[in-house]
């Protein structure tokens, strides 16, 4: 035991993978949403 | 390009900067920045932990102050933008308890442990979850609006707990980094990671907020004023 972290890589990938899939993921939900929204009232028109 | 088209363009200026900034921080921060002394490669962890940390400190005390805001005024506006934060903190204290136990089990040994820190951010990822819950459920939008507000002051509460949690407790969890209080090698992609999440948070809460208003259109009907002119209640 030297009482440093051995290793870790894959701890480290994982947490950046996570934080791209989360904030990218609600990212992406939140761009359709105002897509969605927008369409949606240029189709209905003024 | 006039004020109103460049203001619409403005959050996805905001996220697209926000891209271009965390895959630099992220390539500083995997390849350029040296392995810290005691944690080794683990502690390139922190280059996002911390900027999520902070953060979802920032949205949820603007999800307070939107609350606050609204039980004041009650322009709309202020809903929509609290709608909008409180997902965001949602989102943001999910990913922090998921980047901790990703960082707590080569550290630690283990995946959670019933610290202070941890426990608090816990209870404050339940409570605004019960919150965005609450929001589908109540249909009348002015109780909605109230009862979230009511919710979201409540809530707040534990934010300055879980701050000073790993002060007030004996707590696994480290103090709190400051940017000033490390090398600049570690300085680097802390804080190229931290504007890359503070520009895309911007850009997404104005989204959501205007997903919020649209709603609102949708479910407020146009009220008439003492002129018999139908005006517009969600702005």
């Amino acid at each position: 035991m030297s009482g440093i972290v051995q290793g870790g890589w894959p701890f480290v990938w994982a947490a950046y993978i996570v934080t791209v899939l989360v904030l990218g993921g609600y990212g992406a939900r939140v761009f359709v949403l105002h897509s969605v929204g927008k369409r949606f009232a240029e189709h209905e028109g003024p | 390009m006039p004020i109103v088209g460049r203001m619409r363009t403005l959050p996805f200026l905001l996220i697209a900067v926000a891209v271009v900034l965390f895959i630099t921080g992220s390539y500083y921060g995997l390849a350029v920045a040296p392995p810290e002394q005691f944690m080794g490669e683990v502690q390139r962890i922190m280059y996002v932990h911390v900027p999520t940390a902070w953060g979802a400190m920032l949205v949820l005390t603007w999800a307070f102050v939107c609350a606050v805001a609204w039980l004041l005024s009650e322009k709309w506006q202020w809903d929509h933008r609290l709608e909008a934060a409180i997902e965001m903190s949602v989102v943001l204290c999910f990913l922090l308890s998921v980047q901790g136990a990703i960082w707590a089990k080569p550290t630690w040994g283990v995946w959670w442990d019933w610290d202070p820190r941890l426990t608090t951010v816990a209870i404050l990822l339940m409570a605004f979850l019960g919150i965005a819950a609450l929001r589908r459920f109540v249909e009348d939008p002015t109780r909605r609006a109230t009862w979230s507000a009511v919710a979201t002051v409540i809530g707040f509460v534990d934010v300055p707990i879980v701050y000073y949690s790993v002060k007030w407790w004996n707590s696994l969890h480290q103090q709190q980094s400051t940017a000033a209080g490390i090398s600049r090698e570690f300085r680097i992609p802390l804080l190229l990671n931290f504007s890359a999440l503070l520009l895309l948070i911007v850009g997404v809460l104005i989204l959501r907020a205007r997903v919020a208003a649209k709603r609102a259109e949708e479910e407020l009907p146009p009220v008439e004023d003492w002129a018999g002119i139908a005006v517009e209640v969600t702005s």
